[in-house]
């Protein structure tokens, strides 16, 4: 009975969704300030404060007001009341052993309510990750770099992308890393907010994360040529070093294999995974939002990475599109892997930059309304041929311009299925300072396909299979789907 | 399992599911609500704490996307929010059905037709119990029960669901509709709804609900007797002392009106040692465990009880008993908990009995049930208690006197330790 209980009652409210974790990894830095899906366009409407342009309902009042109201304004509520008032007075009359904080107690409630409603994407947040919340989207912050995630099975932080010449990559922090300890104090059984809190600091300061790497045996076991490589992040294992060894930023070993410069490793060949300690040097990170890049034998295609949906999304991708396509490329690959959203408005001003006139998406709304949002302005994408690499990891805003785009028949979906967000949260901040996110609305493509829950379907599906992610002799650099993007193009373009 | 199947079906549920809805049982201890104090006038949580609360509740009430459940059940919602920061796994919130069947177990006895139900794909099987009003209306065993009253009884309801739609009170009618399969029916067999339910019939029995009571324990006389030292050795001998064995599975109101019948009845067929089985016992009510120990102590403590507010108590079992000089042991296991281990604890601290079997569950703690003016409830822990010899439970528990290789029987060496009595 009680475990029952305990199994509908998330303790810590949105952060420990885990699917919602593991997906769009919050983060670290400015870039992921959408920490995607979990923000998603709620969020957008919330910090830019213009419902107009957002096309939030009437029904929907700002924050602001709903603050407003007092205890009489919540007639509707108060003939079940009685009962909750009853539980709390006798609670705190007769317990035996130590009361629980009046507000831990009171979240707990509110939380109660939540678990209710079914929707993992309806959530609240206690004022402390309220206002880390906050400063994600209030922008750059000073940080390691990395894209996190949560681990359940070691129950402690994962490095699930540490972005390329970042500070944790630069210390030679790698993907799938998990951080044991941040400066000696333990993560597990923690939660990411507080981890990621404990890793944030001034610009310049120093951060010791200890790591825990799983190494394949096979590597553990050939790895003798790693140790003139490796000397600087030697210097930070535990075993030589107090574990505070000075180990600044870009005097990372060159090479990136994971395994490599474990001396210990020789000395064990069973061992399968290693503990140490790297120190990272702080710095104001600024992700960069788009990546351009340009691919095939002559650098006939062009390759455009968009990694969020911020608000300079809709331009970047306008200018690097209308670059292409005024120049020498003759197509392009769009590359939404990993893009967790962001603001609704930049997926419309993406959708536009590919399709004129055309619908982008339809929005549906508790109230039954329905919101259609067409394209802004002209297209520049002309007749180049397009790929969208998505995956799981695509989310929200992304599966609104992939959408958009397959239905409109303008571009090839290459990768896995698509993670399927398509909700709508508004977060409300209440008078102590929590956030309640709350699911608002739905969206559907421009032909009406539900994206909630599904995500969107790929035209071509590229995916690895569990041995081809488990061969540890598969090249880590080994990218099916842009492969698989490059030979549909070069095909296309040889016709 | 005999000795567990209860007389309406609600019963055997959580046992056959091995849930551990027992294993949490709670003792009550109506004593200390006839004592409450009255309700604290300031809200614990204060109003300016609470505003967070109608915030967020107004908020969902208005902008949600989605099905809600009912206001009600959202409030349900928040008090098990509530409770879990209290981070004690025997405080916890029930529903109103769910309080209704734990109030009827706990009773020992309720308004039903005396059936047990089985949940099967097709759906919820009826089992009458002989001589109970089920029966006596015609239902059979094997009936697929499709509708209590206008509700239909789908394969996915809740069991709880089903009971609390079947028991009602003693005396109101309840129609039953069920389907029967099988070509032995003699009655209207002109069904024409087709090849599939050729050999099936859906009847209707209109049932007067009749008191149910569910027994917490059951008795006999072993076959050995009481002098001998040779466990194996059977009792032939007319009119030899016999060893009477009471197994004793829940402490529910009716148990110490119970425990004395059985008592009595056993010596009446020749019993003069007596063995005390509480393994499974899961525990139940404070004043059952005080008012069964009463029977077998002389006066004495039995159990010390510590308060939220720093009080003690120490309860005493009255002086002079029906048994308390019956030569007893009692069989306990790591399932024997709360109440059975304050009367296992007791007996044995006051050397009136020896305990052989595993060492116990170990919950010292005390719970009310409080009802809320919608029938849910609320288990707040409220006390620690301790043994006569202030022997802390939680949360070893108790050590037998006899520790006996898990999964062993213990009934023959309980015979012989009895014999050293």
């Amino acid at each position: 009975m009680n475990q029952e209980i305990q199994s509908t009652q998330p303790v810590q409210g949105w952060l420990n969704q885990p699917r919602f974790l593991l997906i769009l990894g919050l983060v670290l830095m400015l870039g992921a300030f959408a920490a995607g899906l979990g923000m998603g366009f709620g969020a957008g409407r919330w910090s830019q404060d213009t419902p107009s342009l957002m096309g939030r309902p009437a029904a929907a009042a700002p924050a602001a007001e709903c603050l407003a109201e007092d205890a009489e304004g919540y007639g509707e509520l108060s003939p079940h009341m009685p009962v909750f008032q009853e539980a709390v007075n006798l609670l705190w009359r007769d317990f035996y052993g130590e009361l629980p904080a009046p507000d831990a107690a009171v979240y707990a409630a509110i939380q109660g309510i939540v678990g209710t409603l079914d929707d993992p994407n309806t959530s609240f947040m206690l004022p402390v990750d309220a206002d880390f919340f906050r400063t994600n989207l209030e922008g750059a912050f000073e940080g390691i770099g990395a894209r996190v995630g949560w681990d359940e099975t070691e129950d402690t932080l994962l490095i699930t992308e540490p972005f390329e010449n970042q500070p944790a990559w630069l210390a030679g922090i790698r993907r799938d890393d998990l951080i044991l300890a941040v400066d000696g104090e333990s993560l597990v059984g923690r939660t990411v907010s507080e981890a990621v809190q404990l890793i944030r600091g001034p610009k310049g300061s120093t951060v010791v994360l200890t790591v825990k790497r799983i190494i394949p045996l096979s590597d553990a076991a050939t790895s003798d040529t790693a140790t003139s490589d490796t000397t600087a992040s030697a210097g930070a294992r535990n075993d030589e070093t107090a574990g505070d060894g000075q180990f600044p930023a870009g005097e990372t070993p060159a090479d990136d294999t994971p395994a490599d410069g474990s001396s210990a490793s020789r000395e064990q060949t069973d061992l399968t995974h290693e503990v140490f300690d790297i120190a990272v040097v702080r710095d104001r990170i600024e992700i960069p939002t788009i990546s351009v890049d340009t691919l095939g034998a002559e650098g006939e295609i062009a390759y455009i990475r968009l990694n969020t949906f911020n608000e300079n999304a809709g331009q970047l991708v306008r200018e690097a599109v209308s670059d292409a396509a005024t120049g020498d490329a003759r197509a392009l690959i769009f590359d939404l892997r990993g893009n967790s959203g962001g603001l609704l408005r930049e997926a419309i001003r993406v959708t536009s930059v590919f399709l004129e006139d055309q619908t982008v998406l339809l929005e549906r709304f508790s109230d039954g309304t329905t919101e259609t949002y067409t394209t802004v302005g002209s297209a520049v994408i002309g007749d180049l041929p397009v790929v969208v690499l998505v995956n799981g990891g695509s989310a929200s805003a992304s599966e609104i311009v992939a959408g958009a785009l397959q239905d409109a028949d303008r571009a090839t979906l290459i990768g896995s299925t698509t993670y399927g967000k398509g909700s709508v949260q508004l977060p409300h901040t209440l008078s102590d300072g929590s956030i309640m996110r709350v699911t608002i609305a739905r969206w559907y493509t421009p032909l009406d396909r539900t994206i909630d829950g599904i995500g969107l379907q790929p035209d071509v599906i590229i995916e690895r299979t569990e041995e081809e992610a488990a061969d540890p002799d598969a090249d880590p650099d080994a990218d099916p789907a842009l492969d698989a993007a490059l030979d549909y193009l070069g095909e296309l373009l040889a016709e | 399992m005999i000795a567990l199947a209860f007389w309406v079906g609600y019963w055997s549920f959580p046992l056959l599911q091995g849930t551990g809805t027992f294993v949490a049982a709670a003792p009550d201890n109506p004593a200390h609500q006839a004592t409450d104090s009255p309700l604290p006038e300031d809200t614990p949580l204060a109003d300016d704490r609470m505003r967070a609360f109608w915030e967020a509740w107004d908020i969902l009430e208005r902008d949600f996307y989605g099905s809600k459940p009912d206001a009600l059940d959202r409030a349900y919602g928040a008090i098990r929010g509530l409770t879990e920061t209290f981070d004690d796994p025997y405080t916890y919130f029930l529903e109103p059905q769910p309080r209704q069947l734990e109030r009827d177990e706990l009773r020992g006895r309720f308004g039903g037709v005396g059936a047990n139900i089985e949940r099967t794909d097709a759906g919820y099987v009826l089992y009458p119990l002989v001589d109970q009003p089920a029966a006596r209306a015609g239902i059979q065993s094997g009936d697929l029960l499709l509708r209590v009253d206008d509700d239909p009884i789908p394969p996915e309801m809740e069991s709880d669901q089903v009971v609390a739609r079947v028991r009602g009170p003693v005396g109101s009618t309840v129609t039953l509709t069920i389907r029967r399969t099988g070509a032995d029916t003699n009655t209207g067999a002109d069904s024409d709804t087709g090849a599939d339910t050729a050999l099936a019939q859906d009847m209707e029995f209109a049932i007067e609900r009749a008191e149910i009571e569910t027994p917490s324990l059951e008795w006999r006389l072993l076959e050995v007797c009481a002098a001998v030292t040779d466990a194996d050795m059977a009792c032939t001998a007319p009119g030899a002392p016999r060893v009477g064995y009471i197994r004793h599975t829940l402490f529910s109101e009716r148990s110490p009106a119970e425990m004395e019948v059985a008592i009595t009845e056993l010596q009446t067929q020749g019993a003069v040692r007596f063995i005390l089985d509480l393994r499974g016992n899961p525990g139940g009510l404070v004043s059952s465990a005080v008012g069964v120990a009463d029977l077998w102590l002389d006066g004495g403590p039995v159990y010390i009880e510590q308060r939220a507010s720093g009080s003690e108590e120490i309860t005493h079992a009255e002086p002079g008993a029906l048994a308390e000089s019956l030569p007893l042991v009692i069989i306990v296991d790591g399932s024997s908990a709360s109440a059975s281990e304050i009367v296992a604890g007791a007996l044995q601290d006051q050397n009136r009995a020896r305990l052989i079997g595993e060492q116990t569950y170990g919950k010292g703690s005390v719970q009310l049930i409080h009802e809320l003016s919608d029938q849910s409830s609320i288990h707040v822990t409220n006390a620690e208690w301790f043994t006569p010899n202030r022997r802390r439970i939680s949360p070893d528990g108790l050590t037998p006197d006899v520790v006996i290789v898990p999964g062993s029987d213990p009934l023959p060496q309980a015979v012989l330790l009895l014999a050293e009595e």
